[in-house]
């Protein structure tokens, strides 16, 4: 606060002795002609070493008093590097709000980071600015832009004038860049409990793995949707660990685990779940019926179609390149065809299941039971168990690694302060203008106050 | 007082002689050489005509001898004899010039004053904002970290204390709720001594602070170059290693050095305040598990030969974990090119360069160095080492030399997930 004071002080003694002595000049002017104006300031001592040490040392003093005032501001740009920022989004494609770089949220954050004392939210908040680096025209076609560089501005006050100018921006970068990873960019957080396998019958064991499994795989191949070529630090893409996820899958889960179960049928209560199948086949079956139903219905539909309505329509249209073509509508029976598809399948699948039930049903009915058999399961179980937590690990990894890559280049923050340049620009300035301002007092003196 | 009514006379006599000769010569001759000439007359019989002037004094004595002898003869009387002489290393200069001159001079004094009172302020200012710390914040990340490990780092304190007992500190490290506090050395003065180079101020000055850390959270503490001189006698180079444990190339043991005596380690250890001798210890934070190495051969000659086996079994065990290093000089980063050092290093020792000149960085270093960093050296703040951050702290102490623009500075590094 003082040095703002010194500062504006300086400069305003200055702007007087100038304003003053320009005065004195102009009006004492009319007392002589213009050939001894002239000769006054022809003769006038222009290398007066009183005045330029007189200079040299007002601005080495401002000089001083400059640097600490220029040291209370300081500013960071932050840059978002995602695809989606030049559409104004997030990178989980939410929108963009700049507003958010000093919200309560993120100032409250850095000053818990950085422990700073005597100074609440609200004050340092009215110390912060934050505004585009490059303003463009929404009314302006030409001009529109959408900037995808922010800059945050920080000048303290005097509630914060004890506070480390430069501390504070980089603790509001970091906080606000925790603050938008945490809120915009990918979880992946695919871990769960363990479950209990002994309280479970060998095919949910089975069914349960199998989702598991694919879990993996649908993050995998989530994840390489967004980038299929980026490479892990230990050489593995995406959808190479998705290649063997499914490989996995498909022969420990599906033929390995499930051929034991099945081929010995092995189970923990035989009559409990062969009626929770049974049930579940009168369920299926029920499904089926209606499945069937509504495909005889849409078939029966189709030949009361007449002849003349079952005719393709083309319509006149144009495409984006602005070339016309005739495009096909289409009609109600098209409509009933693909419906009638899809109750076929439903029907195929319904049929599927409740034979595989049966299938289960016959094996577990039939079959003897082999404690051998049930601790090779057993063991299967939990070694396939144990892999599937490697490969989500090693996903998770994965995963992570591509974030880390991606984040921190999503948000790139430089913090700028006041440069030697900047200073010696204003110290220049400053010394001209005293210099110009002095010697024109000096001058002033020259002139007779009467004609 | 018979020179001085001489020369009193002598200005008499200059005065009427010059008002004689504008009354007897043209305007134009008096205007080019009125000033050029002094009047001296010491004995009573010669009276010489000191020419100053800028023309030669041929052309003087051409214009105006017979003008200025006339004069003298109707000023000072008959029977002088008048002579002509150049004064010497004056008679070149004009009176603009002997104005310029004064002027000159008086313009030199005048910036030599203000140069003076400029460093005056300068010294003034540095020392007052010395006699506190800044805090420097850094933020890192790293794959293996789940949530923000908090390191403080604190470096060549050189016995300085920061409020009785180094109490405003150890409140300033409390509030920053660090994770883990390491020490990088230099954190007391070695000084020269019979048996040991440090005395029981020493040993006090360093259970108190340790006290103070180890209340707060783990604390390391990684011995510099004055604690080694103080404790060891000697500096830790491989040679006087060598001749000192006995050993030569394939006979080395590390144990030995690390399991020599060391009153200073067992005082300072009893306060929780834990001594890494290159070894490592690993701690469990917020469920991550930190593996922290401390260098004690930093001296490039012994590193390898006398940490070497710890340090690659640090590196290499358990990589999941999260590896700081901790060592007081910078040197071995800048000898050694390593595909791993840990995720974070720690040093110290060269006190940021002492002085920081704007642009061009850190002035010199211990060793001698001008300029460090633009020689390629790691004097002061971040660097990037096998890709990974190296911080080089300014220090804290603020008694050994003025610091400049390089006030003293406690380092706060963050291990964030991204």
């Amino acid at each position: 606060m003082f040095t703002d004071i010194l500062q504006k002080l300086f400069v305003l003694a200055v702007a007087v002795i100038f304003l003053w002595s320009s005065a004195i000049i102009i009006l004492r002017a009319r007392n002589i002609n213009s050939t001894e104006r002239k000769q006054i300031f022809k003769t006038a001592e222009y290398f007066n070493a009183g005045i330029i040490l007189l200079c040299f040392v007002t601005t080495m003093i401002y000089g001083i008093v400059n640097h600490y005032e220029l040291k209370k501001s300081v500013y960071a740009v932050i840059s978002l590097n995602y695809s989606e920022a030049s559409q104004a989004q997030n990178s989980n494609g939410t929108r963009y709000n700049p507003a958010e770089i000093i919200c309560d949220e993120v100032v409250s954050k850095a000053i818990e980071k950085g422990a700073l004392k005597d100074v609440t939210v609200k004050q340092l908040k009215n110390c912060l600015s934050v505004y585009p680096c490059v303003q463009g025209n929404v009314d302006d076609e030409k001009n529109y832009h959408i900037s995808t560089e922010f800059a945050v501005e920080y000048h303290a006050s005097k509630h914060t004038d004890h506070l480390d100018s430069e501390n504070v921006i980089k603790l509001i970068t970091t906080a606000y860049k925790e603050y938008y990873i945490e809120k915009y960019t990918d979880n992946f957080k695919l871990d769960a409990d363990a479950p209990d396998f002994n309280s479970m019958e060998y095919m949910d064991i089975v069914a349960y793995l199998d989702k598991e499994a694919s879990a993996v795989l649908n993050y995998l191949y989530g994840m390489a949707e967004k980038n299929s070529s980026f490479v892990t630090s230990d050489g593995s893409t995406f959808n190479s660990i998705a290649g063997r996820v499914y490989q996995f899958k498909e022969t420990q889960i599906n033929q390995n685990l499930r051929s034991l179960v099945l081929q010995h049928g092995i189970v923990k209560d035989r009559d409990d779940y062969v009626d929770r199948l049974s049930y579940q086949n009168k369920n299926v079956d029920f499904d089926r019926q209606k499945n069937d139903a509504s495909y005889k219905l849409c078939n029966e539909a189709i030949d009361m179609y007449s002849e003349e309505m079952t005719r393709i329509v083309l319509v006149p249209t144009w495409d984006q390149g602005g070339k016309y073509y005739m495009g096909r509508t289409k009609v109600g029976i098209d409509e009933l065809s693909v419906l009638a598809t899809n109750y076929s399948n439903y029907v195929a699948s319904n049929e599927r299941e409740i034979m595989d039930n049966n299938l289960i049903i016959n094996k577990i009915s039939s079959g003897s039971q082999n404690p051998q058999a049930s601790q090779s399961a057993d063991a299967l179980i939990t070694s396939i168990y144990d892999d599937i937590k490697g490969f989500e690990k090693e996903a998770i990894k994965a995963g992570r690694e591509y974030s880390a890559h991606r984040m921190n280049q999503c948000i790139a923050v430089s913090i700028y302060g006041a440069s030697l340049m900047d200073e010696l620009k204003t110290l220049v300035l400053f010394a001209g203008f005293i210099y110009v301002a002095l010697m024109l007092k000096a001058i002033s003196k020259k002139f007779p106050k009467k004609a | 007082m018979a020179i001085r009514k001489i020369f009193i006379e002598n200005d008499k006599y200059q005065e009427q002689i010059k008002e004689l000769f504008k009354e007897l010569t043209t305007p134009e001759v008096y205007e080019n050489w009125g000033d050029t000439f002094d009047i001296e007359c010491l004995d009573g019989k010669n009276v010489v005509i000191m020419y100053h002037g800028e023309e030669k004094i041929k052309k003087f004595k051409k214009e105006c001898k017979k003008t200025l002898v006339s004069c003298v003869i109707s000023v000072m009387g008959g029977g002088k004899k008048v002579k002509f002489s150049k004064k010497k290393g004056y008679n070149a200069l004009s009176p603009k010039t002997k104005k310029n001159i004064r002027t000159v001079k008086f313009f030199a004094l005048g910036m030599i004053f203000v140069c003076i009172a400029a460093a005056v302020i300068i010294i003034l200012f540095n020392y007052i904002g010395n006699r506190n710390f800044r805090e420097t914040f850094y933020s890192t990340s790293s794959l293996k970290v789940d949530s923000r490990i908090r390191i403080i780092q604190l470096s060549d304190l050189h016995s300085t204390s920061y409020g009785k007992n180094n109490s405003k500190l150890l409140k300033r490290v409390e509030e920053l709720k660090p994770d883990i506090i390491i020490c990088t050395g230099d954190l007391v003065d070695y000084k020269s001594g019979d048996t040991t180079g440090y005395t029981s101020e020493d040993i006090e000055y360093a259970v108190n602070f340790g006290e103070g850390l180890a209340k707060i959270a783990p604390s390391y503490y990684v011995y510099g170059n004055n604690e080694v001189e103080a404790i060891y006698q000697f500096p830790l180079n491989e040679d006087i290693l060598d001749s000192k444990l006995g050993f030569k190339e394939g006979t080395r043991d590390e144990n030995t050095l690390r399991e020599m005596e060391d009153v200073f380690e067992d005082r300072v250890e009893e306060t929780g305040l834990k001594i890494l001798k290159n070894e490592k210890d690993t701690i469990k934070v917020k469920n991550m598990t930190v593996d922290i190495y401390g260098v004690l051969t930093s001296n490039p000659s012994s590193f390898w030969s006398y940490s070497g086996q710890s340090f690659n079994s640090y590196i290499e065990e358990n990589p999941d974990n999260i590896k700081i290093t901790a060592v007081h000089e910078p040197f071995i980063f800048e000898e050694f090119q390593s595909e791993f050092w840990g995720d974070l290093m720690l040093c110290g020792h060269t006190h940021g360069g002492v002085v920081r000149v704007p642009v061009l960085g850190p002035l010199y270093t211990h060793e001698g160095i001008l300029f460090p960093e633009k020689r390629g050296y790691f004097a002061y703040g971040r660097h990037d080492v096998a890709g990974k951050p190296l911080i080089v702290s300014g220090g804290m102490e603020n008694k050994i030399i003025l610091r400049v623009n390089n006030q003293p500075e406690l380092v706060v590094v963050d291990i964030n997930k991204f």
